[in-house]
């Protein structure tokens, strides 16, 4: 019955050579939540817990909950879910924000899959549709609102969101889904599994789509040439198995195309061509001296983008080690030690200070202690240390030294801490506080982007800024979680309070002057990336969701928000579209709703928000505008028969309650209508 | 059900047992019966709780998952020893019953529970079983239940927290309204029985 101890794949004759007492260990999230009831998590703290135990806000939208949401997207699930912002640019084109101070290539939100950052350095973004994972292999997306850098490191600021997968040795998912619909829409993509019982399994998917852009009648007629129909194709694999009775072995690549038309942080409109190539090699083992973990992977970027405003392109390719050790050192006390390596190097032939890049050295600790049955205490402290380097050359008059940027350190702590209080069986309380830092982006720190007199007759140079530093976000907050057993439902509230310092600037987000360099006889302009000052945040969320035996599911949502800006920008004319204040919808309401009877499940979804102001740039004179995005309502419907047991088709509508919308200054978002087939064997 | 269990409950344990909330306000509940009493009319409705209820196939499935998280993680066939005293009815009946409740076999996880029916006497004597179970009814004999555990390097489980609590067994657990799962370190120790260190994560553990 027990496994034997043995090797059996290659990649593990270095971990067989772990603590010969050490056990078979990975986080068996299917038989967990199957066990408590709940979904386990490891994303708040790197320590294995329930749901409702962990010292952080975090939703976990589940399998079930993606698949019947009708989407074919992660954005459009990600909607839906209380304090979450979704901006879609365009038909492929979405930016995220967790808790406001969404734009576009939104830097604040680290996106993660299974642990591996799939979050872009070279501008801090997050490209939804380079991600190398297909809705049908996701087992549930955590998203953690509020800062979490002490486990995470830079960029988890406004939240985390991990995505977490089907485990190739426990599940074996093998399904296709076909789609087809408006837009000429249509998309094919297959996932299947080897297993072989107690050594392991490797699933092998890919998929791809193509469709026609959204019409965008408010386009600007410069940008109208650049636009390219969307299209994504990709590939994966995902092995994991036991080396041995005690650890764990895992490997994981993927390659994918992506072509997007979108707003890039300008916001400029053209299209992102985006080949991503993601490596991941890792090993876990239940040791006599705690669960080790190790995982070394290497993100690839290799980005070309194609606008009226200019063409650009930078290859950028992140290493990343992380090693950690998790004890339970005994009943009530366990502690996380966390060693992470990141070597980031960029290059680019249009708009990079030579090859740019850095390496930050991390350590973190976290402390779990359970004071009492009902009482637990979370502290994690990292610190961080990052140094930048630069090789090739550099403008020259205006531009900054080679010693600017390799002397260059940031040196900087940040810390998470939660006490959560069962106050009784139906009731939780959490108080937690963060630190969080915000990196500078590639962009940020080594730009030089040197464009000749356009239409409006300067020259300008976008320059990074080796000196600016990290933002810096702290938050508080205060939860309370009640379950309502005679409602079948739990309630959900949070009151939080946030203020980030150091606000980061872009070079292609600041306001110009003169640099006495004379181009055609007119002065250039430069821009340069800055830290311009602090902005505050209160808010708060109240949502409820539950479900019954008879096939009824809901969930409702109020979020509230208020921002206050003191930046040093915009102040004599709007020349950046960092206007959080007026650029933060203070009011969302959700209301979904879905029932299941025999064969058939219906699901509807509405979101209502209040209006915000977003920005635009127009090609044709180089200036930003200002759009007013009204209150808005949006409602997604879909109805799914189940044909036999392992054939279901469902039909989708996206936005049915008007063909036409304007979520953001992009051009407005249309209607879509598609129906899928899906195969599950 | 079991219990009560003599032996001294640890303070931790107690605090489990019994929830902190409404202590700060027990004086003035007591001072008024009458809210006192529709209170806890409202509580008992809406915390739905399983107290005293019987071994529930939830129940059954909570005991067959646990034991996948044993040792090494164990997968497939595993018997579950149901001791109880036959001369107490109601140690029998509750030991036919969680019998009834696994049937034949019962698949939890990757778990197939199989149960036996083992008369306290002849605990000493068994042999080819993963568990031993707990009824109500064996305080006195809670020595040969223990010795027997350890001989076989199996956990003993009940549903009763208070064995757990006491220290008499090595898992308690309750399925209703949530699950509940306590592990005593010492007596896991005491068995030669380990647990998965992501499982100790995610119970509570004395």
């Amino acid at each position: 019955m027990r496994r034997s101890i043995r090797c059996r794949l290659p990649l593990a004759i270095l971990v067989c050579l772990l603590p010969a007492a050490a056990r078979a260990q990975s986080v068996d999230y299917s038989g967990f939540e199957q066990l408590f009831g709940e979904p386990v998590t490891t994303s708040a703290t790197g320590k294995p817990q329930r749901m409702s135990d962990v010292p952080a806000n975090m939703e976990i939208i589940t399998a079930d909950d993606i698949r019947r949401s009708g989407a074919d997207n992660i954005p459009d699930i990600l909607q839906f879910v209380a304090g979450v912002d979704v901006r879609r640019y365009g038909y492929a084109a979405a930016d995220v924000g967790i808790r406001g101070y969404n734009e576009t290539s939104n830097p604040r939100l680290l996106v993660l899959l299974n642990g591996q950052q799939v979050y872009l350095d070279d501008l801090g973004r997050t490209q939804w549709y380079t991600i190398p994972v297909q809705l049908a292999e996701i087992r549930q997306i955590e998203i953690i609102k509020g800062p979490n850098t002490a486990l995470y490191g830079f960029n988890a600021v406004s939240g985390v969101i991990n995505i977490i997968t089907y485990d190739p040795s426990r599940d074996s998912l093998n399904t296709a889904t076909l789609r087809g619909g408006t837009q000429h829409y249509i998309s094919l993509s297959a996932a299947a599994t080897g297993q072989i019982a107690d050594v392991g399994g490797i699933r092998l998917a890919g998929d791809g789509f193509q469709a026609q852009e959204f019409k965008g009648t408010d386009v600007a007629p410069g940008d109208v040439p650049y636009r390219s129909p969307p299209g994504r194709e990709a590939i994966s694999f995902d092995a994991r198995g036991q080396a041995s009775s005690n650890v764990q072995v895992y490997a994981f690549g993927a390659a994918v195309d992506t072509r997007i038309w979108e707003a890039t942080s300008s916001p400029y409109y053209g299209t992102d061509y985006e080949r991503t190539n993601w490596a991941r090699l890792g090993a876990s083992a239940d040791t006599s001296i705690g669960l080790l973990g190790l995982s070394v992977y290497r993100n690839e970027l290799l980005y070309v983008y194609n606008g009226a405003s200019e063409w650009e392109n930078i290859n950028d390719t992140v290493y990343v080690v992380q090693a950690n050790d998790l004890v339970k050192l005994n009943a009530d006390n366990t502690v996380r030690f966390g060693l992470d390596y990141r070597n980031n190097a960029a290059t680019s032939d249009a708009v990079l200070a030579g090859k740019v890049g850095y390496q930050v050295y991390s350590g973190s600790t976290m402390w779990d202690w359970q004071i009492s049955p009902s009482v637990s205490l979370t502290n994690a402290v990292r610190f961080d240390h990052f140094a930048l380097n630069q090789t090739g050359a550099l403008v020259p008059v205006v531009g900054y030294p080679s010693s600017a940027y390799n002397d260059r350190t940031i040196n900087q702590p940040s810390f998470n801490t939660g006490l959560v209080w069962k106050v009784t069986d139906q009731d939780t309380l959490r108080f937690l506080a963060a630190r969080g830092l915000q990196l500078p982006s590639i962009y940020d720190l080594g730009l030089q982007d040197r464009q000749p007199p356009g239409p409006d007759g300067q020259g300008y140079l976008f320059l990074g800024n080796p000196g600016v530093s990290a933002a810096i976000i702290n938050n508080v907050e205060v939860d309370w979680d009640r379950s309502l057993p005679a409602l079948q439902s739990t309630l959900r509230t949070a009151v939080w309070a946030q203020r980030t310092n150091e606000i980061l600037i872009n070079p292609y987000e600041t306001t110009a002057a003169g640099d006495g360099v004379l181009m055609d006889g007119v002065e250039e302009q430069r821009a340069l990336a800055q830290n311009a000052g602090y902005s505050s945040a209160i808010g708060s969320e109240i949502g409820i969701r539950g479900h019954d035996a008879s096939g009824w599911r809901w969930n409702a949502s109020y979020s509230f928000i208020k921002i206050w800006d003191h930046l040093a920008i915009n102040q004599n004319g709007i020349y950046s579209p960092q206007n959080f204040q007026q650029g933060t919808p203070t009011h969302a309401i959700v209301l979904c709703g879905g029932y299941s009877v025999g064969k058939w499940e219906f699901d509807l979804q509405t979101r209502w928000q209040s209006w915000f102001l977003d920005y635009r740039a127009n090609p044709a004179d180089v200036t930003l505008q200002p759009i007013v995005v009204g209150n808005y309502l949006l409602a997604d419907a879909r109805a799914g028969y189940r044909l036999t047991d392992n054939i279901t088709v469902a039909l989708s509508l996206l936005q049915f309650n008007t063909s036409h919308m304007l979520v953001s200054a992009g051009p407005p978002i249309e209607r879509r209508a598609f129906v899928s087939v899906t195969v599950h064997l | 059900m079991p219990g009560p269990w003599p032996i001294r409950v640890p303070r931790g344990a107690r605090d489990h047992a019994t929830p902190p909330a409404g202590r700060r306000f027990a004086g003035w509940f007591r001072r008024r019966p009458g809210v006192a009493a529709l209170v806890s009319l409202l509580a008992a409705f809406l915390a739905n709780t399983s107290s005293g209820a019987e071994f529930s196939p939830k129940d059954g499935q909570v005991l067959g998952r646990t034991l996948g998280y044993v040792g090494d993680g164990i997968s497939g066939v595993a018997v579950v020893g149901i001791v109880f005293a036959p001369a107490d009815p109601a140690s029998r009946r509750e030991a036919e019953l969680i019998q009834a409740v696994i049937g034949d076999d019962m698949q939890a996880g990757r778990i197939l529970l199989r149960s036996r029916l083992v008369p306290v006497a002849q605990v000493s004597d068994v042999t080819g079983v993963q568990a031993l179970y707990v009824t109500g009814g064996l305080t006195a004999t809670m020595d040969l239940v223990a010795g027997a555990a350890q001989r076989l390097h199996v956990p003993t489980i009940s549903t009763d927290i208070g064995c757990v609590q006491a220290g008499a067994c090595v898992v308690g657990f309750s399925s209703e309204p949530t699950v509940k799962i306590i592990i005593d370190r010492g007596a896991a120790e005491r068995c030669g029985v380990r647990f998965l260190q992501a499982f100790r994560m995610l119970v509570r553990e004395k």
